[in-house]
């Protein structure tokens, strides 16, 4: 998000801001699929994503049962790399901005 | 069918293949369709669009960019990880790696999207009746399903 003209805080804040959040963060999106078996996605998660056995499992139940979760967060190259990676593996992610997901 | 088509020896990290000469036909066939749908499919395939899907769901023109810059790559590491399946189901001795089994996982995988895309699968499975062939291709889908579960299941830890 950018600054807005009336921000009244100091320009150091404002130029902190920008520095370190240019954007709105993205996300990586997993969306549950009828195929993909729920082993094989919490495997997936453990290997790649480098989570422990109980958060990938609580991430492979949320897409299960919610229709998807957020994976990852952060820049949008970062993102674009996670979401190849998933289409690697077979799993049907996408990428969008935080705000957007 | 082979009930245990993967066998880790204790200790070690290499996994050995057991399945019998039937099951490695069905599968090097199956694989090599996989792999002409990979380098010759039409495009506007269902099944190769789930093989390659959208990164972006509701931003068409990202979706496009990001398919030039990476469909390519993608497909080739799919093939790659078809034909390291096929070298394997043609030397009834051999083993599988850390590395053959990820193409393994993957490729088992990608066989079951594809077949998953031709069947109909939804939420609730299979869809029920259909004529002989599709019930045939419905077992097969099952049994590759069998096939990642207990090569998931023989994995070395770590």
């Amino acid at each position: 998000m950018s600054p807005t003209l009336d921000d009244t805080r100091t320009g150091t804040e404002a130029d902190q801001r920008l520095l370190t959040s240019p954007d709105t963060p993205w996300v990586t999106l997993v969306w549950d699929d009828p195929v993909n078996l729920m082993t094989y996605v919490t495997h997936v998660f453990e290997t790649y994503f480098g989570f422990g056995r109980a958060e990938a499992k609580r991430l492979m139940m949320r897409v299960h049962t919610e229709g998807r979760a957020v994976v990852a967060t952060g820049n949008r190259e970062e993102m674009e790399r996670h979401v190849e990676a998933m289409h690697d593996y077979g799993l049907w992610a996408t990428l969008s901005k935080e705000d957007e997901a | 069918m082979t009930l245990v088509p993967f066998v880790r020896p204790r200790g070690g990290d290499e996994i050995r293949v057991r399945l019998d000469a039937d099951e490695r036909g069905l599968l090097t066939d199956l694989v090599g369709q996989l792999l002409s749908l990979l380098e010759n499919g039409d495009e506007g395939d269902p099944a190769l669009a789930r093989l390659l899907p959208a990164a972006y769901r509701d931003d068409a023109e990202a979706a496009a960019e990001f398919r030039r810059f990476t469909a390519d790559d993608l497909t080739r590491r799919k093939v790659e990880n078809g034909r390291a399946v096929l070298a394997t189901l043609g030397d009834p001795g051999s083993t599988l790696d850390r590395a053959a089994q990820q193409s393994w996982l993957r490729t088992l995988n990608d066989l079951r999207l594809t077949l998953g895309e031709r069947l109909g699968v939804t939420g609730d499975g299979l869809p029920e009746g259909g004529d002989r062939q599709l019930q045939a291709m419905g077992h097969v889908f099952d049994w590759l399903g069998y096939l990642q579960e207990a090569l998931l299941r023989s994995l070395p830890k770590g």
